[in-house]
Protein backbone atom coordinates (compact mmCIF):
# COMPACT_ATOMS: atom_id res chain seq x y z
CA UNK A 1 0.00 0.00 0.00
CA UNK A 2 1.46 3.28 -0.50
CA UNK A 3 1.22 6.32 1.12
CA UNK A 4 1.70 10.28 0.22
CA UNK A 5 3.71 12.71 2.49
CA UNK A 6 3.10 15.70 0.43
CA UNK A 7 0.30 16.74 -2.50
CA UNK A 8 3.17 16.38 -5.56
CA UNK A 9 4.21 12.95 -4.05
CA UNK A 10 0.34 11.79 -4.52
CA UNK A 11 0.85 13.38 -8.32
CA UNK A 12 4.21 11.62 -9.36
CA UNK A 13 2.85 8.19 -8.03
CA UNK A 14 -0.40 8.61 -10.14
CA UNK A 15 1.72 9.53 -13.26
CA UNK A 16 3.97 6.37 -12.51
CA UNK A 17 0.87 3.54 -11.86
CA UNK A 18 -0.58 5.45 -15.34
CA UNK A 19 2.55 5.18 -17.35
CA UNK A 20 2.59 1.11 -16.23
CA UNK A 21 -0.88 0.34 -16.11
CA UNK A 22 -3.19 2.62 -18.01
CA UNK A 23 -5.69 5.45 -16.80
CA UNK A 24 -7.00 5.30 -13.43
CA UNK A 25 -10.01 6.20 -12.10
CA UNK A 26 -9.67 8.24 -8.38
CA UNK A 27 -12.05 8.83 -5.54
CA UNK A 28 -10.46 10.94 -2.52
CA UNK A 29 -12.01 9.29 0.94
CA UNK A 30 -12.20 11.19 4.46
CA UNK A 31 -11.31 8.77 7.40
CA UNK A 32 -14.23 6.73 8.45
CA UNK A 33 -15.95 6.94 4.92
CA UNK A 34 -16.72 4.10 2.68
CA UNK A 35 -15.57 4.76 -0.91
CA UNK A 36 -18.52 4.10 -2.46
CA UNK A 37 -21.45 4.71 -0.30
CA UNK A 38 -23.15 7.51 1.80
CA UNK A 39 -23.80 7.19 5.49
CA UNK A 40 -26.36 9.82 6.50
CA UNK A 41 -23.73 12.19 8.30
CA UNK A 42 -22.00 12.38 4.54
CA UNK A 43 -25.22 14.03 3.04
CA UNK A 44 -26.88 17.33 3.63
CA UNK A 45 -30.62 17.12 5.58
CA UNK A 46 -33.04 15.59 3.60
CA UNK A 47 -30.67 14.17 1.15
CA UNK A 48 -32.32 10.39 0.22
CA UNK A 49 -30.15 7.34 0.62
CA UNK A 50 -31.05 3.83 -0.26
CA UNK A 51 -28.60 1.28 1.06
CA UNK A 52 -26.39 4.13 1.55
CA UNK A 53 -26.58 5.56 -2.57
CA UNK A 54 -28.05 8.88 -3.22
CA UNK A 55 -31.39 9.24 -5.30
CA UNK A 56 -29.64 12.08 -7.13
CA UNK A 57 -26.56 9.80 -8.09
CA UNK A 58 -28.60 7.41 -10.40
CA UNK A 59 -31.66 7.21 -12.14
CA UNK A 60 -34.50 5.16 -10.05
CA UNK A 61 -37.31 4.34 -10.73
CA UNK A 62 -40.48 5.68 -9.35
CA UNK A 63 -41.11 3.47 -7.00
CA UNK A 64 -36.92 3.48 -6.23
CA UNK A 65 -36.52 -0.32 -6.22
CA UNK A 66 -35.24 -0.30 -9.46
CA UNK A 67 -32.17 1.67 -10.72
CA UNK A 68 -32.51 2.70 -14.94
CA UNK A 69 -29.69 2.84 -17.06
CA UNK A 70 -28.39 6.43 -17.72
CA UNK A 71 -25.23 7.56 -19.37
CA UNK A 72 -24.09 11.09 -17.65
CA UNK A 73 -25.34 9.81 -13.85
CA UNK A 74 -23.35 7.34 -11.37
CA UNK A 75 -20.44 7.75 -8.82
CA UNK A 76 -18.28 10.69 -9.55
CA UNK A 77 -14.75 9.86 -10.28
CA UNK A 78 -11.50 12.28 -11.31
CA UNK A 79 -9.42 10.79 -14.27
CA UNK A 80 -7.27 13.59 -14.17
CA UNK A 81 -4.38 15.03 -11.83
CA UNK A 82 -5.85 18.61 -11.95
CA UNK A 83 -9.56 17.65 -11.43
CA UNK A 84 -8.39 14.78 -8.45
CA UNK A 85 -6.38 17.52 -6.56
CA UNK A 86 -9.60 20.26 -6.16
CA UNK A 87 -11.66 17.42 -5.15
CA UNK A 88 -8.97 16.16 -2.56
CA UNK A 89 -8.49 19.98 -1.09
CA UNK A 90 -12.16 20.08 -0.86
CA UNK A 91 -12.30 16.74 1.09
CA UNK A 92 -9.68 18.07 2.99
CA UNK A 93 -11.19 21.17 3.80
CA UNK A 94 -14.29 19.51 5.07
CA UNK A 95 -12.98 17.11 7.04
CA UNK A 96 -10.36 19.40 9.72
CA UNK A 97 -8.31 16.81 11.26
CA UNK A 98 -8.96 13.73 9.52
CA UNK A 99 -7.19 12.05 6.78
CA UNK A 100 -8.22 11.84 2.94
CA UNK A 101 -7.02 8.57 1.52
CA UNK A 102 -7.33 8.16 -2.70
CA UNK A 103 -9.29 5.18 -4.12
CA UNK A 104 -8.32 4.24 -7.54
CA UNK A 105 -9.30 1.78 -10.15
CA UNK A 106 -8.00 1.06 -13.44
CA UNK A 107 -10.41 2.20 -16.01
CA UNK A 108 -10.10 -0.71 -18.20
CA UNK A 109 -10.20 -3.65 -15.15
CA UNK A 110 -12.95 -6.05 -14.73
CA UNK A 111 -15.98 -4.74 -13.14
CA UNK A 112 -19.36 -6.25 -12.78
CA UNK A 113 -21.85 -6.63 -15.89
CA UNK A 114 -24.44 -3.33 -16.14
CA UNK A 115 -21.53 -1.07 -14.75
CA UNK A 116 -19.84 1.39 -17.09
CA UNK A 117 -17.48 4.20 -16.93
CA UNK A 118 -18.47 7.23 -18.79
CA UNK A 119 -16.64 10.40 -19.36
CA UNK A 120 -19.03 13.13 -18.28
CA UNK A 121 -19.86 15.34 -21.44
CA UNK A 122 -19.28 18.49 -19.87
CA UNK A 123 -15.37 17.55 -18.78
CA UNK A 124 -13.38 14.38 -20.20
CA UNK A 125 -11.23 15.07 -17.12
CA UNK A 126 -14.70 13.51 -14.35
CA UNK A 127 -16.34 9.88 -14.75
CA UNK A 128 -19.23 8.64 -14.34
CA UNK A 129 -19.35 4.92 -13.05
CA UNK A 130 -22.51 4.37 -14.98
CA UNK A 131 -25.73 1.55 -15.00
CA UNK A 132 -26.04 0.14 -18.66
CA UNK A 133 -28.84 -1.75 -17.67
CA UNK A 134 -32.32 -2.13 -15.62
CA UNK A 135 -31.12 -3.60 -12.37
CA UNK A 136 -32.67 -3.56 -8.57
CA UNK A 137 -30.84 -1.50 -6.16
CA UNK A 138 -30.14 -4.52 -4.14
CA UNK A 139 -28.14 -5.76 -7.34
CA UNK A 140 -26.77 -2.36 -7.50
CA UNK A 141 -25.61 -2.76 -4.15
CA UNK A 142 -23.80 -5.84 -4.75
CA UNK A 143 -22.23 -4.53 -7.90
CA UNK A 144 -21.09 -1.21 -5.98
CA UNK A 145 -19.61 -3.31 -3.35
CA UNK A 146 -17.54 -5.65 -5.83
CA UNK A 147 -15.98 -2.32 -7.15
CA UNK A 148 -15.13 -1.30 -3.46
CA UNK A 149 -13.61 -4.59 -2.69
CA UNK A 150 -11.64 -4.46 -6.19
CA UNK A 151 -10.05 -0.76 -5.60
CA UNK A 152 -6.54 0.03 -4.42
CA UNK A 153 -5.85 2.78 -2.08
CA UNK A 154 -3.10 5.41 -1.79
CA UNK A 155 -2.90 6.27 1.91
CA UNK A 156 -2.96 9.92 3.76
CA UNK A 157 0.26 10.52 4.80
CA UNK A 158 0.68 13.87 5.30
CA UNK A 159 -0.15 14.52 8.68
CA UNK A 160 3.24 12.73 9.36
CA UNK A 161 4.95 15.83 8.50
CA UNK A 162 2.94 18.20 9.80
CA UNK B 1 -23.32 28.30 -19.75
CA UNK B 2 -22.45 26.85 -16.42
CA UNK B 3 -23.39 23.32 -16.84
CA UNK B 4 -24.78 22.52 -13.23
CA UNK B 5 -26.08 19.03 -12.81
CA UNK B 6 -28.82 19.95 -9.84
CA UNK B 7 -30.79 23.72 -9.50
CA UNK B 8 -29.35 23.18 -6.05
CA UNK B 9 -25.83 24.06 -6.88
CA UNK B 10 -26.81 27.73 -8.08
CA UNK B 11 -28.97 28.12 -5.24
CA UNK B 12 -25.92 27.46 -2.45
CA UNK B 13 -23.63 29.35 -4.56
CA UNK B 14 -26.00 32.74 -5.08
CA UNK B 15 -27.00 31.86 -0.54
CA UNK B 16 -23.31 32.38 0.11
CA UNK B 17 -22.52 35.28 -2.14
CA UNK B 18 -25.12 37.03 -0.33
CA UNK B 19 -23.66 35.70 2.93
CA UNK B 20 -20.50 36.70 1.98
CA UNK B 21 -21.84 40.36 0.30
CA UNK B 22 -20.56 39.64 -3.26
CA UNK B 23 -21.99 41.27 -5.98
CA UNK B 24 -19.85 40.66 -8.47
CA UNK B 25 -20.46 36.45 -7.83
CA UNK B 26 -24.01 37.21 -8.02
CA UNK B 27 -23.71 39.09 -11.05
CA UNK B 28 -21.14 36.57 -13.28
CA UNK B 29 -23.65 33.51 -11.73
CA UNK B 30 -26.83 35.49 -13.18
CA UNK B 31 -25.36 36.30 -16.00
CA UNK B 32 -24.25 32.77 -16.54
CA UNK B 33 -20.69 33.78 -18.07
CA UNK B 34 -17.26 34.76 -17.60
CA UNK B 35 -15.81 37.71 -19.11
CA UNK B 36 -12.39 37.90 -18.43
CA UNK B 37 -9.59 36.41 -16.41
CA UNK B 38 -10.57 38.72 -13.42
CA UNK B 39 -13.67 37.69 -12.89
CA UNK B 40 -12.17 33.97 -13.61
CA UNK B 41 -10.14 34.04 -10.95
CA UNK B 42 -12.83 36.09 -8.79
CA UNK B 43 -14.80 33.18 -8.56
CA UNK B 44 -12.45 31.07 -7.90
CA UNK B 45 -11.18 32.45 -4.90
CA UNK B 46 -15.17 32.98 -4.01
CA UNK B 47 -15.56 29.19 -4.42
CA UNK B 48 -12.54 28.72 -1.45
CA UNK B 49 -13.44 31.54 0.64
CA UNK B 50 -17.38 29.81 0.56
CA UNK B 51 -16.27 26.11 1.20
CA UNK B 52 -14.38 28.05 4.52
CA UNK B 53 -17.61 29.81 5.35
CA UNK B 54 -19.55 26.88 5.17
CA UNK B 55 -18.05 25.01 8.06
CA UNK B 56 -18.58 27.15 10.17
CA UNK B 57 -22.52 27.48 8.92
CA UNK B 58 -22.15 23.32 9.08
CA UNK B 59 -21.32 24.12 12.58
CA UNK B 60 -24.32 26.40 13.39
CA UNK B 61 -26.57 24.65 11.39
CA UNK B 62 -25.87 20.89 11.66
CA UNK B 63 -26.04 20.27 8.35
CA UNK B 64 -23.51 19.20 5.54
CA UNK B 65 -22.67 20.69 2.32
CA UNK B 66 -19.63 18.33 1.77
CA UNK B 67 -21.48 17.16 -0.74
CA UNK B 68 -22.75 19.82 -2.66
CA UNK B 69 -19.93 21.54 -2.52
CA UNK B 70 -18.14 18.56 -4.43
CA UNK B 71 -21.00 19.07 -6.80
CA UNK B 72 -20.20 22.68 -7.46
CA UNK B 73 -16.58 21.91 -7.77
CA UNK B 74 -17.42 19.47 -10.95
CA UNK B 75 -19.10 22.31 -12.27
CA UNK B 76 -17.07 24.74 -12.06
CA UNK B 77 -14.12 22.71 -12.66
CA UNK B 78 -15.70 21.94 -15.61
CA UNK B 79 -16.53 25.24 -17.06
CA UNK B 80 -13.25 27.00 -16.34
CA UNK B 81 -11.64 24.31 -18.52
CA UNK B 82 -14.44 24.63 -21.00
CA UNK B 83 -14.05 28.32 -21.36
CA UNK B 84 -10.39 28.60 -21.22
CA UNK B 85 -9.65 29.70 -17.63
CA UNK B 86 -8.22 26.50 -16.24
CA UNK B 87 -4.99 28.56 -15.34
CA UNK B 88 -6.72 30.82 -13.59
CA UNK B 89 -9.02 27.83 -11.63
CA UNK B 90 -5.60 26.07 -10.90
CA UNK B 91 -3.93 29.51 -9.61
CA UNK B 92 -5.95 29.66 -7.01
CA UNK B 93 -6.65 26.12 -5.87
CA UNK B 94 -2.61 25.69 -5.72
CA UNK B 95 -2.99 28.98 -3.34
CA UNK B 96 -5.27 26.54 -0.83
Amino acid sequence: MEQFKILTDLRDYIKEIESQKGKILSRPIPEGANPVFYRSCDVAEGTELIHGIQIGDYFFSNCKKWVLPHDQMGLSFSAHWQHLKGIYKLKSKKNEGKSVDVYWVLEDADRPSGLKFVADNDDSRHYFLTVTEKMTVESLVKKLKWVADHMSVIKDGTRAIK
Amino acid sequence: MIPYKIPEEKKMILKYADLLSDNLTVEIINRDELRNKDEATHLANFYWKMVEVSNEEDKKTGDNSENILEKIIITFMAYFSSSGYEHEWDEITDKQ
